[in-house]
């Protein structure tokens, strides 16, 4: 009796959940199939299911958002490769801090999309331009982390270090780097945001194809069912990808032992 | 290079201690204005040697008389003034309503359950790419645009004030609790100022946010600077992009610096 009560207590957030997404969904094909708002602007549940095996169907989908996935990838691997160095190195040499600091202050905060009129006069419309404003986007954020870990590195850590006679390089290696790297996790997830909300932003503005363009391209067409569709497809995938950031740094940090740190800053991330 | 990782600040040699501390303190501050220095002046080096074309980098004497042009003739007054309102009124509306909903989620099991399902799924999904179905709804003026950056920011507000509220210590619950504080005075003088730097910090993430989201909405579907950046560059006017650009990432900086001093006048007392 007492197990089934526990039982229950412990699936009841779950089950209220479900139900949540269910109440949406049964107010929004109501609304769509009582006609109470006007038509076509709202598009069923039942059209947008049938749009949505259609462009699983014909590759549309796949296809672009392969397109999107891999500006997203390249953007953000050149983001960490340059923002991660960057940040730490920092931490490291003030002089260079006092240099950058002032530089990063005022891309981070500049609305990253309004870079993309100007690359286009460098670069053109297309594969390069996109993938660069994404890297700026996704290397700033990994920037400040990774400074603010390196920063935070208790400084025993580093004395003993040296005192067992690591060499400076070993040190950075392989004190400073993990020492640093819930922090650099959290800005990875924090720019894995960023990264898809800018790579979407992009293919609306200037591009020929990506998930961007899909849906800029069905909203002017009217086609709100594989709007929704696509939109749909887009936050699963958008789901997935941070869940699986979330449970790949959950692995990576299992020897960190303020773990709980890990933890506050990932839900502020 | 790990040098400066050891305590570098120990002896100070004695004798003319103060003209030196004052010569470096001036070093130090000098630095980022010779960095702005060094670039503007390779910057005016490249176009006047001719390196890049003029339509791919004008001049920066080109650029900035542009921008005082654009200032003077109040061209950029009224286009940036709608995009600022625009984000300013979005960023507002998803705090009065984002903050309130954080606060119930991380008080109340039953609103928690209900709505972290919505905030699961809401905060990845990709509300830039809801530009069409916004203008279809609400049209092509600020409305739209509004209620896309209410979308866009409504759910790092709701994520920064339920986390901070559950992360106030539950000690200090109890010792309100234990010395008789009500349940809604607990929650002005205890939860509320416990959680005002995770707040703060929910600004600073969304407000960036929320100019990206105003900016690129005008770029897809016209008005304010949006689009005016967007002409701009069809025409080849890179003067006036640079110029454009420029202003823009004045327009963060402030915004930033702004929520920055906030945060040091009533956050202080937290780790940043």
């Amino acid at each position: 009796m007492t197990a089934a009560l526990a039982l229950g207590q412990r699936c009841l957030p779950a089950v209220t959940g479900l139900l949540a997404v269910a109440v949406l969904f049964v107010a929004w094909q109501a609304a769509a199939s009582a006609h109470w708002l006007a038509d076509g602007f709202v598009p069923s549940l039942a059209d947008i299911w049938r749009a949505t095996r259609h462009l699983v169907r014909t590759g549309e989908i796949g296809g672009n958002l392969m397109t999107t996935l891999r500006a997203s990838a390249w953007g953000l691997a050149a983001g960490i490769l340059t923002g991660v160095p960057l940040g730490l190195s920092m931490a490291l040499l003030p002089v260079f801090d006092r240099i950058v600091t002032p530089v990063v202050r005022c891309t981070y905060a500049l609305p990253k999309t309004t870079l993309i009129p100007l690359l286009v006069l460098w670069f053109g419309v297309g594969g390069a331009t996109n993938v660069i404003v994404i890297a700026i986007t996704a290397a700033l954020p990994l920037i400040v982390y990774s400074l603010r870990g390196a920063r935070e590195v208790p400084r025993v850590l580093l004395w003993s270090a040296r005192s067992l006679g690591t060499s400076r390089a070993g040190l950075l290696w392989r004190v400073v780097l993990p020492a640093a790297l819930p922090q650099i996790l959290t800005g990875v997830r924090v720019a894995l945001g960023f990264t898809l909300l800018v790579a979407i932003s992009c293919e609306m503005i200037v591009a020929n194809q990506g998930i961007g363009k899909l849906i800029g391209q069905y909203g002017d067409q009217g086609s709100y069912d594989y709007l929704f569709a696509a939109l749909f497809v887009t936050t699963v995938v958008a789901y997935a990808l941070d869940a699986s950031l979330r449970w790949s740094t959950g692995a990576l940090l299992r020897w960190h032992e303020s773990g709980q740190r890990g933890q506050r800053g990932r839900r502020h991330g | 290079m790990a040098d400066t990782l050891k305590f570098t600040e120990v002896a100070v040699p004695s004798g003319s201690r103060s003209a030196r501390t004052m010569a470096r303190r001036l070093w130090r501050l000098s630095q980022p204005w010779l960095v702005l220095l060094a670039v503007l002046a390779g910057w005016h080096f490249a176009t006047a040697q001719e390196w890049v074309r003029a339509v791919f980098l004008p001049s920066p004497g080109v650029v900035f008389a542009t921008l005082a042009h654009l200032v003077i003739s109040g061209e950029l007054w009224s286009t940036l003034g709608t995009s600022v309102l625009r984000a300013v009124l979005g960023v507002v509306a998803a705090g009065i309503v984002g903050i309130p909903l954080g606060f119930a989620m991380a008080e109340f099991r039953v609103c928690r359950w209900w709505l972290s399902p919505y905030v699961a799924f809401g905060f990845p999904l990709p509300k830039i790419a809801l530009i069409p179905v916004f203008t279809v709804w609400l049209g092509m003026d600020s409305l739209s645009k509004i209620a896309l950056v209410f979308a866009t920011c409504v759910f790092p507000f709701i994520v920064a004030a339920e986390s901070g509220a559950s992360l106030v210590s539950p000690k200090l619950r109890w010792a309100a609790q234990s010395l008789g504080t009500r349940k809604h005075a607990l929650f002005r003088h205890v939860i509320l100022p416990a959680t005002v730097p995770a707040l703060l910090s929910g600004v600073r993430i969304a407000l960036p946010i929320g100019l990206i989201t105003v900016f690129t909405a005008e770029m897809v579907t016209g008005g304010g600077l949006g689009e005016a950046i967007v002409q701009a560059q069809r025409y080849f006017q890179s003067a006036q992009v640079y110029a454009y650009v420029l202003v823009t990432m004045l327009v963060g900086y402030l915004a930033d610096a702004a929520i920055a001093r906030v945060q040091r006048r009533f956050a202080a007392w937290a780790e940043a």
